[in-house]
């Protein structure tokens, strides 16, 4: 089969490589029909994730149709559609039974590494680095799915490639970042960071009951797609000052729960590395981490922060002060893709009305031939480029 | 708490005493061939006097020291000790690695006892172990992995077994292992499942030392247990063991060629 192989910074090559195989009774290989970049790859594409092998296949945003079954698997049969949450959970572990699928245990087959590392060890995940358990992922043609009882979800076919592939990432992220928030019905809900979680998590605001959503960023395109798709108030922090803006806009209280889309995007994933890159790349570093603490520091008291954005090491200067002193919320976390697939089938369908379509967030297409293509322009071109999708 | 579960227990505390006082780890031909060196060193040193008279003397005074008390300093950094030992001891103090590990597994106890009662089951999650056959009531015949593609086999029996409590077991005579260990299973609140500790400790050959270079390649008793209590706890929770081996991936080389 073709399949996106991994050779190091800014390198990445369609290669002609072996068909996946069926290695435990709970797998499943799926012919793979839509498959996503997501913006977590370009760390994979720009080196800064360890403990990577040459020829890793990359991809953990893909879907597709069950051609293969391992015996154990008895609820999902040859032909059905699937989309695959990116975290690999059992199903049958404390963390997944009290559905934190995305801390499952027994998953990632290098939790001792992980552990080394952290402590403790999260699920493991498609295609990203053996750390996460070194799951060849599914910018391919075919892809082994372990697990596969529990992580496969069935999709009708009244569902187009589109509406459903990012039923395994983005939009259970944005979902669960409102959700996270402790949004009340009313509230005023600001997100920082407009990339694709960030235009997801606008929208979920309002399903969990905002009644306004401010959305900050500072690249038009991202600005203009919140406007018009997300129906939020916009602004770009190159022309305003967020903090003052914000305690304006709210009547001098400040938003209810505020929500960190950023992350901090620019990480190795080991915490000396982190706390070499704050030290060593100031600005860049102090920029990265500016979205927490300005929700921090914005959100009124009493309120919630939530952080879907990826945090990996140590931070320099963070106000706990004064989260503390006005008495905030937090919560974070990797997202527990599978326990709000059902839901969000349901809401992408639409029960009777036009179902919510989350495919406005694409603007760029390859065949899956031209992935390298599709990696460089996605890397070189924030502003235009917000969602590439590929098609084997 | 029945007798013999205590005396595994003071066992493993008689060990760790028996660390803190200065004891022989000489045996009486080592100790008769410190004393002998001593001497002969001690004449030659003190007979010819000068830098090189002075050092041999003090060599001589620390061999006899050693070979009187019986104990060497050496050795017991080194963990190793050849005094002769009864045959009661399966492994004796100041010998071998001692490891100790919890896990809780969400099934349970009388589900995790019973897979880990039988002893075939063992080889299903513990790496390095080809097989185990029982060979009595209690006993088993153990075949396991050793360096360079070796095997070694040993005999072992199950000495104390309390039904969703407690397994102990130790090695018999005459094999290529020594090792004694317990699993204890306790209930946990909530159903939270079953939490089980495994108290162990081997005598590797060549001593602690072995161990602990082993231990630079992971193949030390400490990572050998944490890896096979947690594919233990997978094998129970999940049904199979996580694996990435055997799956597909391009070249392992950047020589690999664009489509």
């Amino acid at each position: 089969m073709k399949a996106l192989c991994w050779y190091g910074k800014q390198d990445v090559r369609v290669l002609n490589v072996d068909d996946p195989a069926i290695l435990n009774p709970r797998d499943a290989i799926i012919r793979i029909t839509s498959t996503a970049i997501c913006g977590s790859d370009l760390h994979l594409y720009n080196g800064m994730i360890p403990t990577m092998q040459l020829g890793d296949i990359l991809g953990h945003e893909f879907m597709g149709e069950v051609i293969e079954l391992g015996s154990s698997v008895t609820n999902l049969k040859i032909g059905d559609r699937v989309v695959i949450p990116f975290t690999i959970s059992c199903g049958g572990c404390f963390f997944c039974n009290r559905q934190l699928y995305s801390l499952c245990d027994n998953s990632n087959p290098n939790a001792a590494m992980a552990e080394k590392m952290y402590g403790y060890s999260g699920s493991a995940l498609y295609g990203y680095s053996h750390l996460f358990g070194g799951y060849a992922g599914g910018q391919a043609e075919y892809v082994r799915v372990p697990f596969a009882d529990v992580g496969a979800f069935k999709i009708p076919d009244e569902l187009s490639d589109d509406q459903a592939l990012f039923l395994t990432d983005i939009l259970p992220t944005g979902f669960m970042a409102a959700e996270n928030a402790n949004i009340q019905r009313g509230d005023t809900v600001a997100v920082w960071g407009c990339g694709p979680v960030g235009q997801f998590t606008i929208q979920s605001a309002y399903w969990h009951g905002a009644e306004r959503v401010i959305a900050i960023d500072h690249i038009p395109e991202r600005l203009e797609m919140a406007r018009t798709h997300g129906k939020a108030e916009t602004l770009n922090y190159e022309e305003v000052n967020v903090l003052e803006t914000l305690n304006e806009m709210t009547g001098g209280i400040g938003p209810d729960a505020c929500i960190d889309c950023v992350g901090l995007e620019s990480h190795g994933f080991s915490p000396d590395a982190i706390y070499d890159k704050v030290k060593t790349k100031l600005m860049l570093a102090t920029d990265r981490l500016h979205a927490l603490r300005e929700a921090i520091t914005a959100c009124r008291k009493g309120g919630s922060v939530s952080v879907p954005g990826v945090y990996a090491g140590y931070l320099d200067k963070f106000p706990f002060g004064a989260a503390f002193s006005k008495g905030l919320t937090l919560k974070m976390g990797q997202t527990h893709v599978h326990r709000y697939l059902d839901e969000l089938i349901k809401k992408v369908i639409g029960n009777g009305k036009p179902g919510f379509d989350p495919s406005y967030i694409i603007t760029h297409r390859y065949p899956l031939s031209s992935a390298p293509e599709a990696y460089k322009t996605f890397y070189e071109n924030k502003g235009e480029c917000i969602k590439v999708v590929l098609t084997p | 708490m029945p007798v013999s579960t205590q005396s595994v227990e003071s066992f493993f505390e008689s060990m760790k005493a028996s660390q803190r006082t200065l004891t022989a780890n000489l045996n009486d031909t080592e100790k008769w061939l410190s004393i002998a060196a001593g001497a002969y060193l001690g004449v030659k040193g003190l007979s010819r006097g000068g830098p090189s008279g002075l050092l041999a003397t003090g060599l001589a005074a620390g061999l006899l020291y050693r070979g009187l008390t019986g104990h060497c300093y050496l050795y017991d950094q080194l963990g190793i000790d050849t005094t002769e030992k009864s045959s009661l001891t399966v492994i004796p103090a100041q010998q071998g690695v001692h490891v100790k590990k919890s896990v809780t597994i969400a099934k349970p106890i009388e589900e995790v006892f019973r897979f880990w009662d039988d002893v075939e089951n063992l080889p299903r999650f513990m790496t390095h172990i080809i097989s185990v056959t029982t060979t009595g009531e209690s006993r088993s015949h153990w075949i396991a992995e050793a360096p360079l593609g070796l095997q070694v086999e040993w005999d072992a029996e199950v000495f104390n077994r309390v039904p969703n409590e407690l397994i102990a077991w130790q090695s018999l005579p005459g094999g290529a292992v020594q090792s004694v260990g317990s699993i204890r299973f306790a209930e946990q609140p909530n159903g939270r499942g079953t939490s089980v500790t495994l108290n162990m400790k081997y005598n590797p050959t060549g001593g602690k030392v072995t161990d602990a270079i082993a231990g630079l390649f992971g193949r030390d008793l400490a990572s050998e247990i944490d890896g096979d209590l947690r594919n233990f706890k997978r094998l129970l929770e999940a049904g199979e063991l996580p694996t990435v081996d055997g799956q597909t991936h391009g070249p392992r080389s950047s020589l690999s060629r664009m489509l």
